[in-house]
């Protein structure tokens, strides 16, 4: 039997394993490769028919083939990157990485019918700070106060302008993960006037009025399904981003406000997305606050063994479920 | 003069029009120095130096099976289900998850 899900991410992805079994169990047949199959290990033979309005043939692997008429729901995870022929110079390497991925990218693209858990797309959309913030403003959710310049001036100013309250500085995309041969960390942090430096114009920086935290949240959402977490830091702890105290945290299960749960799905209906895993700051009032942080792909494995969060079976109820 | 470096991991780059994005489970480690002054981004002088990767987990008997496209142990069990598996950490993102090989990606 053809398979109906296709799993596009990286052996070595245990957390797709959880999902692997509950469709495994339930009978879906699933077809799991990584983009470092192709396209040496993964062929590609496809046909656009004129008429026929849609790419028919198959993706033919060493272990099993992808119909692509039988295709009907993609999770598109955490795949590494697509690996050419070595024997080829730079520069054939760079055409090939091109061609590969515009051919196999636009191909699977183009399939129609198909259920994306998220399509790469959609997630490129969605990982860009500012739009999630504004896009989560008009749908009616608290966001914090934010500044997004390449000025130091108005940076300072901000600052200043906030400092009863604070101001934290965050990264648009992440930290650099090295320099000067060391690994580094880039952590939301507050940050005074005084500090600012002009290096605020060699690039973007965001910064946030600080919101008062009396605990923190990761909101998983699959389709229309949540799974909140509560995430305290441990008694005494100072840090503002809770991942500077990882190994430390405790979790609880956590309801979420009827008010918040409607914005966040007419977020997702506007980002097109089935799944995402956001980040929240709960204030003493019991406000809840998106922070800019959607993550469209990020990581729930560690909430189902922490938290018992059934995120693997939602995901799987997803992938196979009927869609319109 | 501006140096356009064209690595490997550029398919991470967030800039570039991806249509297959990919993740890079174990970057390469810069060695360039920081600018001084003002050449610096100022977001760049907020980094926090990480202590040295843990070191790895005994692994030994766990493989990728490509029939079942699952990991499985020595005994042929599905690794997620048999094993109490690590929880490896990565101080870079919120991806801190039932992963035995540091994650490097965003999210």
């Amino acid at each position: 039997m053809a398979a109906s899900v296709v799993v596009i991410t990286r052996d070595q992805d245990t957390t797709a394993d959880l999902v692997l079994l509950h469709l495994l169990r339930r009978g879906v047949e699933v077809a799991r490769f990584d983009l470092g199959d192709f396209p040496e290990r993964l062929r590609q033979v496809a046909y656009l028919v004129p008429g026929r309005k849609r790419w028919t043939g198959a993706l033919v692997g060493q272990h099993r083939d992808v119909d692509l008429s039988a295709v009907r729901a993609i999770w598109y995870r955490k795949p590494s990157g697509v690996q050419l022929d070595p024997g080829m110079t730079t520069t054939e390497q760079r055409w090939a990485l091109a061609e590969a991925t515009m051919g196999l990218g636009g191909l699977l693209a183009s399939l129609p019918g198909v259920h994306w858990v998220n399509h790469p797309h959609r997630n490129a959309q969605a990982s860009l700070k500012p739009r999630q913030l504004a896009v989560a403003d008009a749908c009616g959710l608290a966001v914090p106060e934010s500044l997004l310049t390449t000025s130091p001036e108005r940076a300072r100013e901000f600052c200043a302008a906030h400092r009863d309250r604070g101001v934290i500085y965050k990264p648009l995309h992440g930290g650099p993960g090295s320099e000067a041969g060391q690994h580094v960390a880039l952590w939301a942090d507050t940050v005074a006037a005084g500090e600012i430096t002009e290096g605020v114009g060699r690039t973007c920086h965001l910064f946030q009025v600080r919101v008062p935290c009396a605990y923190a949240v990761r909101m998983t959402i699959v389709g229309e399904r949540i799974f909140a977490v509560r995430l305290d830091t441990p008694p005494g702890s100072t840090a503002v981003d809770w991942r500077q105290v990882h190994d430390h945290l405790t979790y609880a299960p956590i309801d979420v406000p009827d008010e918040v749960a409607d914005g966040m799905h007419r977020l997702m209906q506007v980002f097109g997305l089935t799944y995402s895993a956001s980040d929240w700051i709960v204030t003493p009032a019991g406000v809840w606050t998106f922070i800019g942080d959607l993550n469209p792909n990020g990581q729930w494995g560690w909430l189902e063994h922490e938290a018992g969060m059934p995120i693997a079976a939602a995901l799987a109820d997803e992938l196979v479920k009927e869609h319109a | 003069m501006t140096v356009t470096l064209v690595r490997p991991e550029n398919q991470t780059d967030p800039l570039t029009f991806r249509p297959l994005p990919t993740t890079v489970s174990a970057p390469g480690v810069s060695q360039d120095a920081p600018s001084a002054g003002p050449t610096r981004p100022f977001g760049l002088t907020r980094t926090t130096e990480l202590p040295q990767p843990k070191a790895p987990l005994p692994l030994d008997g766990l493989r990728y099976d490509p029939q079942r496209q699952l990991t499985i142990t020595r005994d042929g069990e599905a690794a997620v289900s048999s094993v109490p598996l690590p929880l490896a950490v990565t101080h870079q993102n919120t991806q801190y998850d039932h992963q035995w090989v540091t994650d490097n990606d965003e999210g």
